[in-house]
């Protein structure tokens, strides 16, 4: 689903980092911005409104205010009010400028936020920006739960009752970290997945038999990470279901999440096995596929039985 | 797979005794059985409790109740009978 975020988030987040002030147009603040790049009007001002994105933050720097400026107040009225009638989203005075009467005119005229900030344009846009794209981004909930395993981040799925947690509990005894349970909010940020714990639940966990636990009361600080990227997917399945059982080697299945190709492995679960350690050793795995290492002893043995060590015909 | 919008109608919302009495009534069917708030798209997993106290869902919060499975019929009901059921001062 596209994401939208208000005008009056934006400004309320931001106003400790940037110092945020509320010059005019506070009826607007209940407008959306649906889209994370921001937009400097530069030439819009100049009456070239063809490309201007009235969804985006609009910046007002050092160049729009002093070109204002410069073509007088008559023209720069008209210019601005032309602008402001296309319905922007918001509009951001950076460098603590000195703001025009008319500007602030037009920002009430057309119910649209007018803000300034004390820090300069470069500073501005990459914080609004940062901000925008971590809100704005695609995420979706699964269900599993996310660990630091050897700084590769796991997802643990399976049915209810599998015993992801078990296994998690397990982990994170053995010093890998926990990042979510349960339920898993997972974002693509420009390509990359990272997963968080819903705040109302971060650090806690629900074992079966003992109730709610707190992690990072019971295992320390070091237990718990606040995000991870989503590396690897293991799922952990009863072994009556799992027909198709990796026996060669790691190979390169991949499950999709947002978009994004995730290794996947399946993990059949019986009384006995260790599935903690299976998880780790997957991880290793993963590591060193990541890092290029192949495994030439296994994969001389897919490639066929050499005749006395003469290859194969 | 049926689907159904419920509105929380109890003073104090999903909190950990109704949580736990959904995860005790879900967990007598096989079927998946999810929650799913409308306004942040949080999804979660009625056998399990986090999920559920995740959604932080309150008086008035719209959430679609899912669930898919071989005895999604009989799950179904239950579920919304107790969704709907809950005592409004619970």
């Amino acid at each position: 689903m596209r994401k939208r975020l208000l005008v009056k988030e934006l400004y309320e987040e931001l106003k400790p980092t940037l110092s945020f002030e509320l010059l005019a147009g506070s009826a607007g603040l209940l407008k959306s911005v649906d889209n994370s790049r921001i937009q400097k009007p530069g030439l819009a001002l100049a009456g070239f409104l063809k490309h201007l994105h009235t969804e985006r933050v609009q910046i007002f720097g050092e160049t729009e205010i002093s070109y204002l400026n410069y073509i007088g107040k008559k023209e720069g009225k008209r210019r601005v009010r032309d602008l402001f009638s296309l319905g922007l989203s918001c509009v951001v005075v950076t460098k603590g400028l000195e703001v025009l009467d008319y500007l602030i005119e037009a920002a009430e005229d057309f119910t649209t936020p007018l803000i300034r900030s004390p820090k300069v344009s470069s500073y501005c846009i990459e914080v609004i920006s940062d901000f925008l794209e971590d809100r704005l981004s695609p995420e979706i909930s699964l269900h599993g739960v996310l660990l630091d395993v050897f700084g590769v981040g796991v997802l643990i799925t399976g049915d209810s009752g599998i015993g992801k947690s078990e296994c998690a509990l397990d982990l994170i005894s053995r010093g890998h970290r926990l990042v979510a349970d349960d339920i898993v909010i997972v974002k693509n940020k420009r390509g990359v997945l990272w997963g968080t714990a819903p705040v109302r639940v971060q650090h806690l966990m629900e074992v079966r038999g003992l109730g709610i636990v707190d992690i990072k009361d019971l295992f320390g600080v070091s237990s718990i990470r606040e995000r991870k990227r989503l590396d690897m997917i293991v799922r952990l399945l009863k072994w009556s279901e799992s027909p198709s059982i990796e026996r060669l080697s790691f190979t390169s299945r991949t499950k999709e999440v947002l978009g994004v190709k995730v290794p996947y492995v399946e993990i059949p679960v019986s009384p006995g096995r260790n599935i903690a350690l299976l998880v780790e050793v997957a991880s290793k795995l993963f590591l060193l596929h990541k890092n290029g290492i192949t495994f030439n002893n296994i994969e001389k043995l897919l490639l066929g039985v050499e005749v006395d060590g003469k290859g194969v015909e | 797979m049926k689907r159904k919008k419920i509105v929380v109608e109890n003073k104090y919302g999903i909190h950990a005794r109704v949580a736990a009495a959904i995860v005790k009534e879900a967990s007598k069917f096989s079927s998946k059985i999810y929650l799913e708030r409308e306004d942040n798209n949080l999804r979660a997993n009625c056998k399990s409790i986090l999920g559920l106290l995740a959604l932080g869902a309150s008086k008035g919060t719209v959430l679609n109740l899912e669930v898919e499975g071989e005895d999604e019929e009989r799950a179904f009901n239950a579920m919304r009978e107790l969704l709907e059921g809950l005592s409004k001062d619970a």
